[in-house]
């Protein structure tokens, strides 16, 4: 879970633990890219405004690494507009959500995600 | 004349080489006619006639220098025809004088319209000019409006999105513990307050940039306003474990300004830097720097790379952005202060040392200068001889006007409503005078470009009836929102020092209110009343007389009535208009006493002749 306002991280880390998932959260891209060579998630929700470096530059770094490719990105963030949405898909995301989100939706998504690759 | 000289001595050469190579009689008299031929066009008729008959005179002299050798009737005849040719001679040469000239004519015709071309040609570029300008600065302005916009949608969705987040979660499970829920509900809480908080701002800043806000302008003291704003900050700096100290450099003298906004300001400045600052102290303070007063806010934070210096300022732009992540604040603190600072006719600006602190600056003239302007003088004082443009959509008054601008020595152009702001674009006037209102709208636009231009703008009210003909209806005007100031300092000019009796004319009951208010703390007699009808049937006539905001025909009667009865004819009528003061720069034309405004204008200008019948309003 990438993002670096703390009340998304508190929101969305309850409610996946909550559902009983293990969450990871990070502040920023490059805490991004250290934790997920370490802990290998099966997802990534992805900020794009971030200090340091920003989703765009994350998720692309991201997906041209072997090792790290295979993780899903999906890229959550205020900016709504067109353009972000296809750069985001252009650096390799594999969904674009927008703020605000639905803790709900969230979690369903996740479940239909991880039951696929199960 | 030189040709001319020329031409003369060649053909008398001719003389010498015909008697020399056989006379009279010899072929070569035709060279005569060949020279004739090359003079006619290079003399005009009155040369070539002299120069055949010198020719004449000395070609008949021969003979007789010759002594008696040719017979006479040969030389009369050679001389008869050499006089045709020269008379012919002249006539084609007159002809061809008037062909060269309507030549000349047409070229210089051409020469003109050229000109007259490319002066069009430049004043068609010079509106190009103006219009590309227009359309670049709406651009840009355009661009700043969309980044506003999607900064504003940005920041609207951040705390959006936690309120929504931590709601549904409380929603969606039953199982959460106490504490759990409490933290979830004051984070709701706080986001709804940053919410409400962004949303004042942004109107904020919207009422600001669109002019929509309503100033009150007041003697202020920034002492006292920097106190109070030190008190309410107090508790939060001390929180943090911040000192506080207040620096008053001696007694300040009072300014014009707007108490409640420059407090703003002052808390803005003083929030940024208690945010800013770990520890230490904030130094808050004021006092007289050359005629202006600078008040100043200096805290122990960090610093301000100067890059950020001025974009700090910026609307939406918060420091550290790249560095600590999202801070708190909207980013609109800044931009708002600078917008109350620079209504004020001051300035804003920072400071700093990287590590040491930063200090915030911003200064407000002593003399406002956004003021009306000089009552004491008249319009005549600095206009002598300029152009000004008389803006009347009634064409008689606007004829009558501008008769009597111009007796009095100015250029006058006219204009009415529809052409004025092309009018004023294309050639700047030094004033303009117009008249009450008729539509907002053009109001609004004129009062526009007048501000941005720097063009002063007289108002001039005239009314006309077929008794007291064409006069200066008002003899002041006072402007809504109420300036204390100017309300007060009307009306005393117009009591000239006494005390009186003051009667409010409005049908708005909240302005006539206002208005007996601020009066009544100078100590006038203030009466209301609904319609001017009523000031006649009033036990005692008023000394001055304000008409509130009226329907426009009311009006007129109004103040048509008021004038024709000889009992109230002679009372000062102050004006109430929606135009703000500060874009007039002059009231009347010197219409100090009742009548002698248009009058004194009209000084030479026969009202009961003939002409004056045909100028009557319609």
């Amino acid at each position: 879970m990438v993002d670096d306002e703390p009340y998304v991280q508190r929101s969305l880390t309850f409610v996946l633990k909550k559902e009983g998932f293990d969450v990871e959260v990070a502040s920023n891209g490059e805490e991004a890219l250290l934790k997920a060579r370490e802990l290998r998630p099966k997802i990534m929700f992805l900020d794009l405004m971030m200090p340091k470096m920003n989703g765009f530059n994350t998720c692309r770094t991201l997906k041209s690494d072997a090792d790290l490719k295979g993780i899903y990105v999906i890229i959550l963030t205020a900016k709504g507009q067109e353009i972000d949405r296809e750069t985001g898909l252009r650096d390799g995301a594999d969904e674009f959500m927008t703020k605000p989100f639905s803790p709900r939706e969230i979690v369903s998504k996740v479940r239909r995600i991880l039951g696929r690759h199960e | 004349m030189n040709r001319k000289v020329l031409y003369f001595f060649a053909l008398l050469m001719l003389v010498p080489i015909m008697y020399f190579t056989g006379g009279v009689e010899s072929q070569l008299r035709f060279l005569y006619y060949a020279v004739m031929v090359l003079l006619i066009p290079a003399l005009n008729s009155k040369s070539v006639l002299e120069a055949a008959l010198t020719f004449c005179i000395l070609y008949a002299m021969l003979p007789l220098a010759g002594g008696g050798a040719y017979p006479l009737y040969t030389v009369v005849a050679n001389i008869l025809s050499f006089f045709l040719m020269a008379i012919a001679g002249s006539r084609l040469s007159d002809e061809m004088q008037k062909e060269r000239e309507s030549v000349q004519k047409t070229a210089d015709i051409f020469h003109g319209l050229t000109n007259a071309l490319n002066l069009k040609v430049m004043n068609q570029q010079a509106k190009i000019d103006a219009v590309s300008e227009s359309y670049e600065r709406l651009q840009s302005s355009d661009k700043n409006k969309t980044r506003f916009i999607s900064g504003v949608s940005h920041e609207l969705r951040s705390p959006l999105s936690s309120i929504r987040s931590f709601s549904e979660i409380l929603q969606t499970y039953d199982d959460i513990d106490a504490d759990t829920r409490k933290e979830f509900l004051s984070i709701i809480n706080e986001e709804s307050e940053r919410l409400t908080q962004l949303a004042n701002e942004i109107l904020d800043v919207v009422k600001m940039e669109s002019g929509k806000v309503e100033w009150h302008m007041d003697y202020v003291n920034l002492e006292e306003i920097v106190k109070s704003a030190v008190k309410m900050m107090l508790p939060i700096a001390e929180n943090k474990g911040l000192l506080v100290d207040v620096l008053i450099t001696d007694k300040i003298p009072a300014i014009r300004g707007d108490r409640n906004k420059l407090l703003q300001v002052l808390l803005n400045l003083i929030s940024n830097a208690v945010k800013f600052t770990a520890h230490g102290k904030i130094t808050v303070g004021t006092g007289e720097v050359s005629g202006e007063i600078r008040t100043f806010v200096t805290d122990m934070g960090e610093g301000i790379y100067p890059e950020e210096r001025e974009k700090i300022f910026e609307e939406f732009y918060r420091i550290g952005d790249d560095l600590h992540g999202r801070p708190k604040g909207s980013g609109l603190g800044l931009s708002i202060s600078k917008k109350i600072v620079e209504a004020h006719g001051g300035r804003i600006w920072a400071e700093s040392e990287i590590g040491k602190g930063s200090t915030f600056f911003f200064n407000i003239p002593r003399l406002e200068s956004v003021m009306v302007g000089d009552r004491k003088g008249d319009i005549s004082d600095h206009l002598d001889g300029r152009q000004i443009l008389v803006l009347e959509d009634a064409v008689s008054l606007r004829h009558i006007m501008r008769l009597a601008l111009e007796k009095l020595g100015y250029r006058t152009m006219g204009a009415d409503s529809r052409m004025a702001v092309e009018v004023v674009r294309a050639s700047k006037p030094h004033a303009i005078i117009i008249g009450y209102p008729e539509k907002r709208e053009h109001v609004d636009e004129i009062r526009t470009l007048a501000r941005v231009q720097g063009i002063p703008l007289v108002l001039a009210y005239i009314i006309s009836d077929d008794k007291i003909g064409y006069q200066m209806a008002v003899n002041g005007y006072i402007s809504k929102p109420f300036d204390s100031f100017q309300v007060l300092s009307t009306i005393e000019e117009l009591l000239t020092g006494r005390t009186g009796r003051i009667m409010i004319v409005s049908d708005v009951m909240e302005d006539g209110r206002d208005l007996q208010t601020l009066i009544g703390t100078k100590g006038y007699d203030t009466s209301v009343v609904p319609a001017v009808d009523a000031i006649n049937t009033a036990g005692h006539l008023p000394d001055v007389v304000i008409l509130g905001t009226l329907p426009r025909e009311i009006l007129y009667r109004s103040i048509v009535s008021l004038r024709k009865s000889k009992a109230t004819g002679r009372i000062p009528i102050i004006l109430t208009l929606n135009i703000p003061a500060t874009d007039i720069k002059c009231i009347g034309l010197g219409c100090r006493d009742y009548g002698s405004g248009l009058e004194e204008l009209c000084r030479n200008f026969d009202l009961e002749s003939q002409d004056a019948k045909t100028f009557r309003v319609a």
